[in-house]
């Protein structure tokens, strides 16, 4: 016996990993909130890192295929929290929080932030690989770029309206990062995964230089090969005013988890290296 | 500016990039000690960080360093998956040797060389005891097979243990908690 309360002790038993998970479910719906670590679990924590001698920050080095993996989920969860709204972070006590941010439902958004990391990770797994996949990326898709003004019959945006009203499509919108050429910029993507069409609409999209870059579509997809984004081609903004591309992809592409915009060199690149990334739009989010 | 995690719960994209460099070797040394250095370790490893990246906004500074905030992290995935395992795997058996009390005293940090220090008050029972629970996750009944002492005392070693521990970690700071067990009783 100890003079703690039985409260007390299933705590410490929770901290060690000692209950069996029905007790676990029990203790932890006595707590407000189950992954606030307990003072057990930091005791706990605390007294292993004492006895390995961790947290020092002289441990060993992560092995290096596991640092790319992690790298390249870190990329992916930045990449997804880009796509939320601009005033949306987490929800916590975090103690810079601001009164006016709003909190973040996870629950919503926790489905394809994970599917983007694994999706990516996987990619950039696949990449590391001599006999990876990057020749095998589908061959970068010309896409017409239109703008409505301009437009011959049938224009793109005519295309476009008559596959929304055709029903049975996809509509995404556009989540804008905090990249420069994204400012303001709003729009949707439309895409029938049955007739494998789709079109882009941007508004405000800051327009390019196609001397200087040229903006590419990446497609992250459950249907096709799930390991890497399909390359969407890549296209020229000439208007801030509504413009409408038309997606080509030459393979087929089933349920897109995630659509993503990146600003890359003339030409466009086989392997994006992410750094400018400007907008997303992501089924479900 | 605020430590790294706060800078995650913020969104800082260079701050989420920073903790694999400086929390996934911590991940690594914690779950690959108990699970084996196999891929299963590396998916967990991977699993942690994102867990970590989705929590920062639960940081206190005030109650624990960021390591020990990771580390509690680390340790409820590794729980987790032991518990779905059948059987540690024999491709890749966990290493539970624990470094000389030289090694871990110049490589602690300062915080848990404190956690060492009132390690080293303890009766030496009770000291192993509560380190063959805390470090090597062994069971009560696990324990008392290995040091031929009666399970009860080896539960009350184990708890009243660790309670000292956390009692004085929480006498460190004058700071209001956000949540402890005793005020939840």
């Amino acid at each position: 016996m100890t003079d703690m309360t039985p409260q007390a002790e299933r705590a410490c038993d929770h901290a060690l990993g000692f209950l069996d998970e029905g007790e676990e479910r029990e203790f932890l719906a006595t707590l407000e909130d189950p992954q606030l670590p307990t003072d057990f679990e930091l005791a706990a924590a605390e007294l292993e890192l004492g006895v390995l001698g961790l947290g020092g920050g002289n441990e060993e080095r992560l092995p290096e295929e596991l640092e790319k993996r992690l790298e390249a989920a870190a990329t992916a969860y930045g990449w997804a929290l880009s796509a939320l709204p601009a005033n949306v972070t987490q929800r916590g006590n975090t103690p810079a929080q601001s009164p006016e941010v709003r909190p973040l439902d996870w629950g919503r958004y926790l489905g394809w932030v994970a599917a983007a990391v694994a999706l990516v990770v996987a990619w950039s797994a696949l990449r590391s690989k001599p006999e990876g996949p990057v020749t095998a990326l589908p061959p970068q898709v010309p896409s017409v770029v239109e703008p409505i003004a301009d437009a011959a019959p049938p224009s793109v945006a005519e295309q476009r309206q008559a596959l929304l009203d055709q029903g049975k499509s996809q509509k995404l919108s556009w989540s804008a990062t905090k990249d420069e050429a994204a400012k303001g910029a709003s729009g949707d993507v439309v895409w029938n995964g049955a007739k494998q069409v789709g079109y882009m609409r941007f508004k405000g999209l800051k327009p390019n230089d196609p001397k200087q870059n040229q903006y590419q579509l990446w497609i992250f997809a459950k249907g096709q090969d799930e390991r890497y984004p399909v390359d969407g081609g890549v296209f020229d903004v000439d208007s801030t005013g509504e413009v409408v591309v038309a997606i080509d992809p030459k393979i087929h592409v089933d349920d897109p988890t995630l659509f993503a915009i990146t600003v890359e060199k003339p030409g466009g690149v086989v392997v994006s290296k992410r750094e400018r990334i400007v907008l997303t739009a992501a089924a479900g989010g | 500016m605020g430590t790294l995690l706060e800078r995650v719960a913020l969104g800082d994209r260079d701050a989420i990039s920073q903790c694999v460099r400086e929390f996934g070797p911590l991940i690594w040394a914690l779950v690959a000690r108990r699970l084996g250095r196999g891929a299963d370790a590396e998916d967990l490893v991977q699993e942690v960080l994102l867990e970590v990246w989705r929590n920062a906004s639960r940081y206190d500074p005030a109650r624990s360093s960021e390591a020990t905030f990771v580390a509690v992290i680390a340790r409820r995935r590794v729980v987790d998956r032991l518990r779905r395992r059948a059987a540690r795997p024999e491709d890749a058996a966990p290493d539970l040797e624990l470094p000389s009390e030289q090694q871990r005293q110049m490589e602690a940090s300062v915080d848990a060389r404190r956690v060492l220090e009132e390690l080293d008050s303890f009766p030496e029972d009770q000291k192993r005891v509560l380190m063959l629970a805390v470090v090597n996750g062994l069971s009560h009944g696990e324990i008392a097979e290995q040091t031929a002492l009666p399970l009860g005392t080896v539960k009350t070693h184990v708890r009243r243990g660790l309670n000292l521990i956390r009692e004085r970690l929480r006498s460190r700071s004058s700071e209001p908690r956000q949540q402890t067990v005793e005020e939840e009783l």
